[in-house]
């Protein structure tokens, strides 16, 4: 207790980690600065980002340039039909020299994992990245290795509709922390890209802004952040809310409940406030709610998207301002 | 759980004690006019009218309820309405019920009847046929009601008119119901009832409490309604407002209205003159009512009969015809002279003997009195109405005038020992003496100008309604008729006397007429046949025909004023100036003379106690201000009270605040910025967080002329007293402490600086929207 009163101390400290890591990201991700905080955000909570994009809107640079910036170590799984599990977590391999077994660790064994077009890899493929990203452990031929920490993955996935892919059962959808689009930049800011990119890429000159190694310590940090109970049931107003909205099929799952209240912290946490406010869950709910629902077949038809029945429901849900229920 | 949160109906839910309430009040307004209503008619039940008002205004609130369209809802009140009054106030019910059960009873008999082919139906169609004739009689009285009013000639028919009756408070209540529910629209929904009310209560001449019963539920219904409206508005666009605003609102308003109500019941109607007699009944020792105790407990044995000197004016027939072909030599005989203390104004003083309550056909006579002997000075027992005047007379006999002791008005006091002969109490036969010496009599006069006689209103008491309304039944027709001619467009029992009184001032005065014919009517003679006559028969026909428009009235005999002798500054009476005259009641008033003798002056009424002139009233009642109409002190006064109460209920909101939990005041606060922006037109939902607000309402603010350049700091100041707010919100280690200055001390600054702006805002509003009128 005494240490985390002390860790209380400093409540700009994650602040200023962000604010660091975010101006050193946005040297390369031009005025995505919001999708930014959300990866951060994710990295904070330690949970996966699912990030669902056309090509070449810069998913790659993103997860790359995070990597330089804090100097964590970074590997790239491109998802194709043919990628087996054994692929990406690693195989043991026969040492003629030792005749021993020995594990040679896949590209899971990182701190940022870049799995490509996700929705290509066969669903056998994909359980196992997935098995892999909640327990944060590897099993190969019975022997367990833990990966190292911090792991974030950040999963990119073209629109569904596109031919020869599977496309992500709800179940595995709900491992992820946070969906994040990225989108295309604005005017202003594709022209900037335009012009910074004319002679070299600005990640070849980019350099580490902070240290990997405090994350886990920021982690913990995030934990502290005072959540009173008004805003805790502000939170399972809205779950409820989608549990019994007519136009989904699927609600909100309790893992989705504590994402969004991590998520929430966080948020909290990196604008430099040690109490979380109904702003940080409202900003919150759409990443790490939408893509744990599902709208019903008729719906769908309806034009109903769940960020829309999301956005409807927070119009809906009154703010509040002290806790009805007193039970704190 | 579903209790919280979000319902699949929505959020936006309309309370139903706030219903109830509404229709509660509109209930109180309703009753409170039908009440008028019943006050101010003869032979109108309550009962019935209430009945029919609670089905019409239940009818009228159901159809609002289940938004029928007009077009649905202007039929069915009418065709329910019909029936209704047809059945009930117009007693076709039991005719019904009679049919139906007849019809049950047969039933099984009639089954049999058209099984077997023998179709016996006689009762049943016996008991539909009288249904049927009720029915059409019902129709026919009607007709010719209506017939008679169209032409001219209204005749009072009891169950035509309560038919109307009923049909009006029907359509009224039923309107009132829909108006409310459907439209919200109170003055609207409560105009019919109250115009019918005020309208009959104007028409009798009445003021009563019932009016300020209906503006006091008036002014709460409105404040409920519109309370309501608003708080319905907020919910559907998710404005928070604070949840108690409504009950404060609500109950400030009530609070309001009780006041204004309750002073203005009071204002009109305080009379000092009224609390002195209170006083002086608790100084004076209670020597009547001891007696009355005596008398209950038998110690007292009853009044021992005294000689009666009365027994020969009770019966006078007519009581001055020993005038008539009376020489001038007579009338200048001086019986008496009278002075007044106080200098006489230009009032006419008449000098007053016996009054008469019983018209015979031939003359005048008394009922039954009842002699009380009394000491000098003693007070004779009257009516307490306030704003009488009271007058001292010294009178001076020069003929023996038989013991009869004249006085202006009603004798209190003389300052002899006295026989009293009354009909019954306050109800004055006249006065004897033994003493032929000169007496001071002291007596009291009714204060009248014609505002206060035609606000009189009818409320009679027993005795006067028995007495003085009395009229032998074999008055002819045609002396009822005229009197109905004569009052029928008139609407107060004031101006009805005038008129009667000014009919017969048209006759000429002559002493020298023939004495009527035996069996004959004298009045009917007067009126269709001689066309002139003297004093007595001028003062009967005007009291008969008075009490047949339903106006108690008397016959008084005695003497005229006289002529005011400068030098002994005394009234001098000769033989000429004995009079007949007539005094007619008026409630909380008393009797009030009225001269239908062609002869003499008329009375000035308007002016009867000009306001300064040397006839000062002695007792403190002038204090009493009049009541014409409404009082501008009244109305400060009341204001005054409403600012107090307001003013009080601030700084007891303010005290409370204070003294709240760090949490309650933050809420409280929240709120109240909330409330502000919604009346600058800022509509900021439930869902919106205290930040999101703030954004919202800085912007607006930004774009305030007023706002962003005289007060730059402003949206500063908004953000840091809403980051303490947010803090003590949602941080739950926030120091819970009952130190609330900080914030308060930064809400009221800012609280003034929103108010400036909000003025301003107004203000450009008002001009903004002249301008665009101007330009139109």
């Amino acid at each position: 207790l005494e240490q985390e009163n002390e860790i209380m101390m400093n409540p700009t400290e994650i602040q200023n980690f962000a604010e660091a890591v975010i101006n050193n990201v946005e040297r390369v991700i031009v005025g995505k600065r919001s999708a930014l905080e959300l990866v951060l955000i994710a990295l904070l909570c330690e949970g996966h980002v699912l990030i669902e994009d056309a090509p070449g809107t810069g998913k790659t640079m993103l997860a790359r340039s995070i990597a330089v910036t804090t100097g964590l170590e970074f590997k790239r799984l491109q998802c194709t039909p043919d990628l087996l599990p054994s692929d990406e977590t690693g195989v043991s391999v026969f040492n003629q020299q030792s005749r021993e077994f020995e594990f040679r660790p896949g590209p899971i064994f990182t701190n940022i994992l870049l799995a490509d077009e996700i929705n290509r890899a066969t669903p056998r493929t994909q359980s196992s990245l997935l098995e892999a990203m909640g327990e944060g452990q590897v099993t190969v031929d019975g022997v367990t290795y833990p990966l190292p920490k911090p792991f974030l993955v950040l999963a990119t996935q073209n629109p569904i509709e596109f031919e020869g892919t599977f496309p992500l059962p709800e179940a595995q959808l709900d491992r992820f922390f946070m969906r994040v689009s990225l989108g295309y930049p604005n005017f202003d800011s594709e022209d900037a890209m335009l012009q910074m990119q004319k002679v070299t890429h600005p990640i070849e000159s980019l350099t580490q802004a902070v240290d990997g190694k405090q994350l886990s310590t920021l982690q913990q940090l995030v934990r502290q952040i005072q959540v009173t109970g008004s805003v805790r049931h502000y939170i399972l107003d809205l779950v409820r809310a989608t549990r019994e909205h007519d136009a989904l099929g699927l609600g909100v799952s309790p893992r989705g409940s504590l994402a969004l209240f991590r998520a929430a912290q966080a948020n909290a946490a990196i604008q430099g406030r040690d109490f979380v406010i109904p702003d940080d869950v409202k900003q919150m709910a759409v990443c790490t709610l939408a893509h744990r629902m599902t709208v019903n077949p008729e719906n769908i038809l309806g034009g109903k998207t769940t960020t829309g029945v999301l956005q409807e429901l927070l119009k809906q849900i009154k703010v509040p301002l002290t806790d009805s229920r007193n039970n704190d | 759980m579903a209790e919280h949160g979000l319902t699949r109906r929505g959020l936006v839910r309309i309370k139903q004690t706030e219903t109830w309430i509404v229709l509660g009040w509109l209930f109180l307004l309703l009753s409170a006019a039908v009440a008028g209503i019943t006050i101010a008619l003869i032979n109108q039940d309550w009962n019935t009218l209430w009945r029919t008002l609670t089905f019409g205004l239940l009818l009228g609130w159901s159809l609002g309820l289940f938004r029928r369209p007009l077009w649905v809802t202007i039929p069915t009140v009418i065709a329910i309405g019909a029936l209704y009054v047809l059945l009930f106030p117009g007693g076709l019910m039991s005719k019904v019920v009679e049919v139906i059960l007849e019809f049950i009873q047969r039933l099984p008999a009639l089954w049999d009847a058209i099984y077997a082919g023998n179709t016996d139906l006689g009762p049943l169609t016996n008991s539909s046929k009288e249904l049927l004739v009720s029915a059409w009689n019902i129709t026919l009285r009607i007709q010719a009601w209506v017939a008679a009013i169209f032409s001219g000639k209204p005749a009072y028919d009891p169950i035509a008119a309560s038919l109307t009756w009923n049909a009006l408070v029907w359509v009224s209540a039923a309107w009132a119901g829909w108006m409310v529910e459907a439209r919200h629209n109170v003055l609207l929904a409560a105009t019919p009832a109250i115009l019918l009310s005020m309208e009959t209560l104007a028409y009798a001449g009445h003021t009563s409490f019932v009016v300020y019963l209906m503006a006091g539920s008036l002014l709460a219904l409105l404040a409920v309604v519109q309370q309501g409206l608003r708080q319905k508005s907020w919910d559907q666009s998710k404005t928070a407002y604070p949840s108690q605003k409504g009950r404060q609102i609500t109950f400030v308003a009530l609070l309001i209205t009780g006041g204004l109500v309750l002073f203005s019941a009071f204002a009109s109607s305080l009379s000092i003159q009224k609390i002195r007699d209170w006083i002086d009944e608790l100084r004076k020792p209670a020597t009547e009512q001891s007696n009355d105790l005596g008398k209950s407990l038998g110690l007292i044995p009853g009044k021992t009969p005294t000689p009666d000197s009365f027994t020969e004016a009770r019966n006078p027939g007519l009581p001055q015809d020993h005038l008539i072909g009376s020489g001038p030599e007579l009338s200048q005989r001086v019986v008496m002279t009278v002075s007044v203390q106080n200098p006489a104004g230009p009032v006419p003083l008449y000098w007053r003997a016996f009054t008469y309550d019983k018209y015979t056909g031939d003359g005048w006579s008394s009922s039954t009195t009842e002699q009380n002997s009394y000491q000098p000075n003693q007070p004779l027992p009257s009516d307490t109405i306030p704003s009488q005047i009271s007058i001292q007379q010294q009178v001076f006999p020069m003929e023996d005038l038989g013991g009869t002791v004249y006085a202006a008005g009603e004798p209190i006091t003389v300052d002899l020992p006295i026989q009293a002969a009354w009909r019954s109490n306050a109800d004055l036969f006249g006065v004897q003496t033994h003493q032929a010496e000169s007496y001071k009599v002291n007596s009291l006069l009714p204060r009248v100008d014609e505002w206060t006689l035609r606000n009189a209103g009818q409320r009679y008491p027993d005795w006067v309604r028995e007495r003085y309304l009395d009229l032998p039944s074999n008055i002819p027709g045609r002396v009822r008729a005229l009197a109905i001619e004569l009052t029928a467009s008139e609407q107060t029992p004031y101006d009805r006397a005038r008129a009667i009184e000014s009919y017969l001032r048209t006759f000429p005065y002559t002493l020298k007429v023939s004495r009527p014919p035996g069996g004959r009517d004298v009045v009917d003679y007067f009126l269709f046949d001689l066309k002139t006559g003297y004093c007595d028969y001028y003062a009967s026909s005007m009291v008969v025909l008075a009490r047949a428009a339903g106006i108690p009235a008397r016959l008084v005999i005695g003497y005229a004023s006289g002529t005011y002798n400068l030098n002994s500054k005394r009234f001098v009476v000769t033989e000429a100036d004995a009079h007949s005259w007539v005094e007619i009641y008026f409630p909380n008033i008393g009797w009030v003379t009225f001269e239908p003798t062609a002869s003499r002056p008329e009375l000035d009424r308007a002016n009867r106690i000009p306001a300064g002139s040397s006839f000062q009233p002695t007792t403190p009642s002038a204090l009493h201000s009049k009541s014409n109409g409404p009082n501008v002190w009244y109305v400060l006064g009341g204001l005054m009270l409403a600012v107090l109460l307001g003013g009080a209920w601030i700084i007891f909101r303010e005290i409370h605040l204070n003294r709240q939990q760090e949490q309650k005041v933050a809420v409280e606060i929240y709120q109240q910025i909330k409330w502000f922006s919604q009346s600058l037109g800022i509509s900021s939902g439930l869902d919106h967080t205290p930040y999101e607000f703030t954004a919202l309402l800085s912007r607006h603010l930004h774009r305030l002329e007023s706002a962003a350049t005289l007060m730059p700091q402003l949206g500063h100041d908004l953000q840091s007293l809403m980051d303490e707010i947010v803090k003590i919100l949602y941080r739950p280690d926030s120091s819970k402490s009952a130190d609330n200055t900080g914030i308060l001390q930064q809400w009221k600054s800012l609280r003034r600086k929103l108010w400036l702006v909000w003025i301003r805002e107004r203000w450009r509003m008002l001009v903004d929207r002249l301008r665009l009128k101007e330009s139109l």
